[in-house]
Formats: C-alpha cells, structure tokens, sequence
C-alpha cells in the first residue's frame, strides 16, 4: 500500500513537474529573437498533446507521425519559415493548394498555410522566425485544428 | 488566553469581509499548466485563489484559465500571456453624493488570445481595455474574443454588444457584433471590418454607377466604399423584424 501511495505520488510529482517546463518552455521561447529547429520540433511536440523527450527521439516520433521527412536536422539551426510550413501543413494534411499537393515543397506549403489563415503572406519561406511567431504559428494551427473537429 | 482567540477569530473575520472591498480577481477554474507571476517567481496558478492588479497570467499548450474580474469573466487561452494592470476594485463614484459610479479594468495581452465577457449595471460606467503592443480594445458591456500575435496583430471579434478598436495612431473603429477588428502590426490602418468574410463570396455586389476604376480599387478602400456609397437607392433600410422588397438590377462581371 505504502509503494502505491509512493508511485502516485512521484507519478504526479512528474506530471507536475513536467507541466511547469511546458510553460515555462513557451515563456522562454518568446523572449527569443531567432527561434531553432529544436525548439520549433518540442513546441510542436507539446501543441500536439505529445511528452518531447530529447531532440532525437521527438525527430524520430515526428518522422512516424508523418509531419517530418527526416529526422538529420540540426537542433540549434535557425528556424525558417519554410520548414515550420510543411510541418504545419502535413500536421493539418491541408489539401487546398494543387501546387503543394503536386510538389510539398516548403514553398507551396507557405502557400497553403497562408490560404488556410495559419500563416499571413508578405514573408518568404526563407525568413527566420522569432520566439513569439513561432507560438503565434502553432498557436493558430492549433486553433484551426479545433475548430475542424 | 479565550480573549486572545476571539480577537483572532474577529480579526480573521474582519479581514476577509474588507479584503474583497479591495481587490476581487478571482480564479475560476484552471485547466492544465498555468503560472502566474507577482514579482520575479512564476508559480502555478490554482483555482480559487485571489489575484491583484498587477499579476501576470501565462498558460502553456493546450492549458486555459478563468478569471472572475469583480463581475467580469476573462478567460485565457492556451499559449496566451496577460498582465492585469487595473480592476478587480468595486466601482467608484464619480463625484461625491453621486449616484453614477465607474469601474475600470485594464489588461494587457502581451500574446495568445483572451475571451471577454464583460458585465454592464446600470448606474456605473463599466470600462474594460484590452491592450496590445498594437492598438487597444475598449468595451462597455459586451462578449468579445481579442488575440495579438507579432504576424496577425490584434484581433477583436465581437460576439454580442459594441466594442471601440483604437491602434497606435488614433485610427478608431466602433464594431458590433459579427465584426472583425484586425490591426496588423506592418499596415497604418486597421484592415476593412468586413474583410474575413468579402472574399468568401463568388459575387461581389457594388452600388450603382460604379466605375471599372473603383472596382478595382476596392483592395485598397473597400470598406470606406460599402460605407459611404454616393448616389441614391443604394442601400435598403429595414428595421428590426421587418423586411421589404426591392428591384435590384445585377451586372454581373465574369473575371
């Protein structure tokens, strides 16, 4: 009985803990000026419902679920728009541009996070995100994805 | 040793009967990860507890929370950061012996997206301002949703009731209900209020005697052109509940 009690209680010990780093995580990564890949990959993580537990692993669980192609990326490499589209747009299976569907370049995925309303156009795929775009982007793929339930 | 419990008792009751006298942020309810942060430390944010002006509120993903500000409900988004910078005070006469009295909340959405719901009384002039980096959200009775994002700017729905958007440069719009207020942070202006919904339409309706020019000049002054349309017969006024009937002649542009 007494192991139990200690299970339950260092089960939600963890949990705690964990929940704090989430937020605490979002609040870091808005006071950055240029975000990473890293950090794009573990919000994605935590916006999808899913624990991120180690820059490798959360590669390796996004390359099953379909939303990276690969998982060779360097985690401090800045964040490109791009890149941050195509994850978005396989997330959301968005199907309402021919060209990406034809292609699924980085660049038609713009095009299709832009006509879906997650991402605003006067940008290039290549610009780099800050902090606070990257929470804005997921925060309205987020969004989008409830309302489609 | 009895006296002394009494006087603790009596100052355990006095104090919680004047403490809402002066500030009443409550927290409703709390879902998932919340913080919030008075001072240099953020703490977890539990239900129940009382806030001051002053306090900031972040909410991590998939995580929300609702405050009670004096009759007022907020609710905070996931991924959403606020700062309470007035309110929770009950309202205050604006002079004295007089019976007209003024409550005013102020909160500053720094990120994410907030729901308002604002509660109007009569006899007190209710204030309730939401502001951005970007321009700022007055209400006087109403239910609203506000976001801000550094890509989108700041977003007023309005889902019943007035509200006055205002941006940084004075450039102020009055919105009712089923009106978008959205200032982007790059443009001067606040976009047109109707412009998430003019381009879902196949059909674009113009008043009469709409030169090709100002058509296709409506991307860039489209609302101004719905508002004050010259010529006459252009608009049908109904009132409330009634309907009437009108000829309208459709020239229809294939593009």
């Amino acid at each position: 009985m007494k192991r139990l009690f200690f299970f339950i209680l260092l089960f939600s010990l963890t949990i705690n803990l964990y929940s704090q780093d989430s937020v605490t995580f979002i609040n870091t990564l808005g006071e950055k000026e240029r975000a990473a890949i890293g950090d794009a990959v573990t919000l994605f993580m935590h916006v999808t419902g899913r624990t991120p537990r180690g820059f490798q692993q959360v590669m390796v669980a996004l390359k099953d679920a379909g939303v990276v192609t690969q998982t060779e990326y360097d985690q401090n490499a800045a964040l490109r728009r791009g890149m941050l589209a195509r994850m978005v747009a396989r997330q959301m299976n968005l199907r309402g541009s021919l060209l990406y569907i034809l292609f699924g370049t980085e660049r038609y995925a713009y095009s299709a996070c832009i006509s879906e309303g997650v991402m605003d156009p006067g940008g290039s795929e290549w610009d780099i995100l800050t902090g606070e775009e990257l929470i804005e982007t997921l925060s309205r793929m987020s969004e989008a994805m409830e309302e489609t339930r | 040793m009895k006296s002394g419990m009494k006087i603790f008792i009596m100052a355990v009751a006095v104090s919680m009967s004047i403490n809402p006298l002066f500030a009443e942020i409550k927290v409703l309810s709390v879902n998932g990860n919340v913080v919030f942060k008075k001072g240099q430390k953020w703490e977890p944010l539990r239900s129940l507890m009382r806030l001051t002006p002053g306090t900031k509120v972040s909410t991590g993903a998939k995580s929300s929370a609702t405050l009670q500000i004096e009759k007022h409900t907020l609710t905070i988004s996931p991924m959403t950061m606020i700062k309470i910078y007035e309110g929770g005070d009950p309202p205050k006469k604006i002079a004295a012996g007089d019976t007209f009295a003024e409550s005013t909340t102020k909160i500053g959405l720094r990120r994410g997206s907030i729901r308002a719901k604002i509660f109007r009384e009569q006899r007190v002039k209710t204030e309730f301002k939401v502001s951005t980096p970007v321009a700022t959200s007055s209400v006087r009775g109403t239910e609203e949703i506000i976001s801000y994002g550094p890509g989108r700017g700041m977003v007023i729905k309005v889902l019943d009731g007035t509200v006055l958007g205002e941006n940084r440069n004075g450039s102020s719009k009055y919105l009712k209900a089923g009106l978008v207020f959205n200032q982007r942070p790059v443009n001067s202006d606040p976009e047109p209020l109707l412009a998430h919904i003019l381009d879902n339409y196949i059909a674009n309706v113009f008043p009469a005697g709409t030169t090709s020019d100002e058509v296709s000049s409506r991307g860039f002054s489209r609302e101004q052109f719905f508002e004050n349309p010259e010529g006459p017969g252009e608009f049908l006024e109904t009132k409330v509940g009634e309907s009437e009937n009108s000829n309208v002649n459709l020239f229809i542009i294939w593009e």
